[in-house]
């Protein structure tokens, strides 16, 4: 039996050897596009369960005007339209 | 350079028009961060002209067939990844979906990646615009998107066993 604090961890699949790149760059657009839908459907959640906008870009790493750029308009209002959490008393909606 | 290009001609700058925010609409639906080749294919086959459908038709190739050819392309690029399905835009709360505002094109787009830049300039009706009338069609952006070599839209093509010069070919013969 594999002793799973020895062994290194393995990759839930293979990727390709970057010396191929006809196989690698693909397999590079395929990650993205992953990611991409990944990311789409994460912050939908991410909002639908009262993340911030703030949380969020801070979560994945980018600014947030980055994340309003990309998923605002594409989620409409169903979020918070400030980065201040619902809870603070100096919010006025 | 291009809408300066066919800036006289007006009917083609509407066509242009609507085919790049369609273009945008389909990249935006399918969840990706820029449009590719492949989006602006979806564009022309859409369109009311159906050139673009007539070129696939010609030579035997489903039109219909070309989104699940880019979604298997794209998976197949590494094929044990699970991959996640597109994120559509879909009503929240009983709302109507949003409705996203594209900007019109200007002689710059951004979201958009190397191989939709390269269809469009290589859409050969730009270069060489028809002394006898011919209007923009969606066959001439088959011709433009089919004569890319690499990249999603070339490989959604592969997957269907079409045959880029015989497309091009066929495209061409449609744009009446």
């Amino acid at each position: 039996m594999v002793d799973n604090m020895a062994s290194p961890k393995q990759p839930a699949f293979a990727l390709p050897d970057p010396k191929d790149p006809a196989a690698a760059l693909p397999a590079v657009v395929a990650l993205r596009a992953a990611a991409d839908r990944l990311e789409n459907a994460a912050v939908r959640h991410a909002v639908e369960q009262g993340w911030t906008w703030t949380a969020i870009a801070q979560t994945l790493g980018v600014t947030r005007q980055a994340v309003h750029k990309r998923h605002r308009k594409r989620l409409g209002d169903i979020g918070g339209t400030s980065g201040t959490p619902k809870s603070s008393s100096k919010e006025t909606r | 350079m291009i809408l300066r290009k066919i800036q006289g001609r007006k009917a083609d700058m509407t066509t242009l028009s609507n085919t790049l925010t369609e273009a945008m609409a389909i990249a935006q639906r399918a969840g990706a961060a820029n449009a590719g080749a492949e989006h602006l294919m979806m564009a022309a086959l859409a369109m009311d002209d159906g050139t673009a459908r007539q070129a696939f038709e010609a030579i035997d190739a489903d039109p219909d067939g070309f989104a699940a050819a880019v979604e298997a392309a794209l998976a197949a690029g590494l094929p044990d990844l699970e991959m996640p399905e597109p994120v559509e835009h879909e009503p929240v709360d009983g709302r109507s979906p949003v409705v996203v505002d594209l900007p019109l094109p200007t002689t710059r787009m951004t979201n958009v990646d190397a191989t939709f830049e390269s269809a469009i300039k290589a859409t050969h009706y730009f270069h060489n615009l028809p002394e006898d009338g011919r209007r923009l069609c969606g066959a001439y952006f088959v011709a433009g998107i089919a004569s890319i070599e690499h990249g999603v839209a070339a490989r959604a093509l592969s997957e269907m066993e079409i045959d880029a010069a015989g497309l091009i070919s066929a495209a061409k013969s449609s744009a009446v």
